[in-house]
């Protein structure tokens, strides 16, 4: 293989405006590449934001609700049984419920009184059917 | 992605129901550190105590119907003028936001009683309120109790 000699390529003519030409095809062949990169890596979607604004509102919904939840158990005597005793509790709350089936047998029995009456006076006024003879 | 979606919204809905599944009992709370109002509560726990203590069962005849089926029971209530009529107003707008039934509304011995009812999915509320001469007094049964129940339980009382 024989040797590049420089100095006989120097001799060698370069044609006119090959220079500008070479610098456009390189601008070009940058250009090109720009546009493939590009469409490559297209913008977000809109579906993809959508899931991103989800995950968001997730998170602050689980940062309210733990927080929501830890200061209200941080009340004081909240979640606490007023009595020690399983026996006075139970007959504390066995006396609630005598206290409200009284009130409502009160209730219901002043109902069937009423309804009573009603069906009474309904009797009494009554119009007569005309039976024939 | 689709998955992930699935995720935060089962995640949101679950705990949006834990904070509404406590709304009810936390409402009463705020009167366990009034001075003026005297708050007490019994948990089921509690109740379920007694039983495993020794106690004796619950009698189905009488109120053991209620009693199983309880899961808590709050008392509320005030002798002094100014914490009954707070006591009475707070009930009252209570009722109206949670859209209570009207049970029940009767004068008994000099004392008017009122008995608000909401039957949920899982649990039922029942509010009590007895308006004395000199006390107020809001009882809040909750529980896996039917109308039928109540029905069940007033006509059972002698």
């Amino acid at each position: 293989m024989e040797k590049l000699n420089f100095e006989e390529l120097n001799k060698i003519p370069i044609p006119e405006g090959f220079e500008e030409e070479l610098s456009m095809k390189i601008d070009e062949w940058e250009a090109e590449r720009n546009a493939k990169a590009k469409a490559a890596n297209p913008k977000p979607r809109k579906s993809r934001i959508i899931y991103m604004a989800a995950g968001i509102a997730a998170s602050i919904a689980i940062i309210i609700a733990v927080g929501f939840n830890y200061l209200n158990n941080s009340t004081p005597q909240a979640d606490q049984d007023t009595y020690d005793d399983p026996a006075i509790a139970r007959a504390e709350a066995e006396k609630a419920v005598e206290l409200l089936a009284r009130n409502l047998n009160h209730g219901m029995t002043q109902y069937e009184k009423v309804n009573k009456a009603c069906k009474m006076l309904n009797t009494i006024h009554k119009p007569k059917q005309n039976t024939p003879d | 992605m689709k998955r992930t979606l699935f995720i935060c919204l089962t995640t949101i809905a679950l705990l949006m129901t834990s904070l509404s599944a406590n709304a009810e009992v936390k409402y009463f709370k705020k009167y366990a550190d009034d001075k003026e109002i005297t708050y007490v509560y019994i948990s089921k726990f509690m109740l379920n105590m007694a039983r495993t203590m020794g106690g004796k069962d619950f009698n189905d005849k009488d109120f053991g119907a209620i009693m199983k089926k309880l899961n808590s029971l709050q008392i509320v209530s005030s002798e002094t003028k100014a914490a009954r009529a707070r006591l009475k107003k707070d009930i009252r707008t209570y009722v109206a936001q949670e859209n209570y039934n009207l049970l029940m509304e009767t004068n008994n011995d000099g004392s008017k009683v009122t008995i608000h009812h909401k039957e949920g999915k899982q649990s039922s509320i029942i509010i009590m309120v007895t308006d004395e001469d000199n006390e107020t007094t809001a009882m809040i049964f909750t529980g896996a109790f039917t109308t039928k129940d109540l029905e069940a339980l007033a006509k059972n009382y002698k």
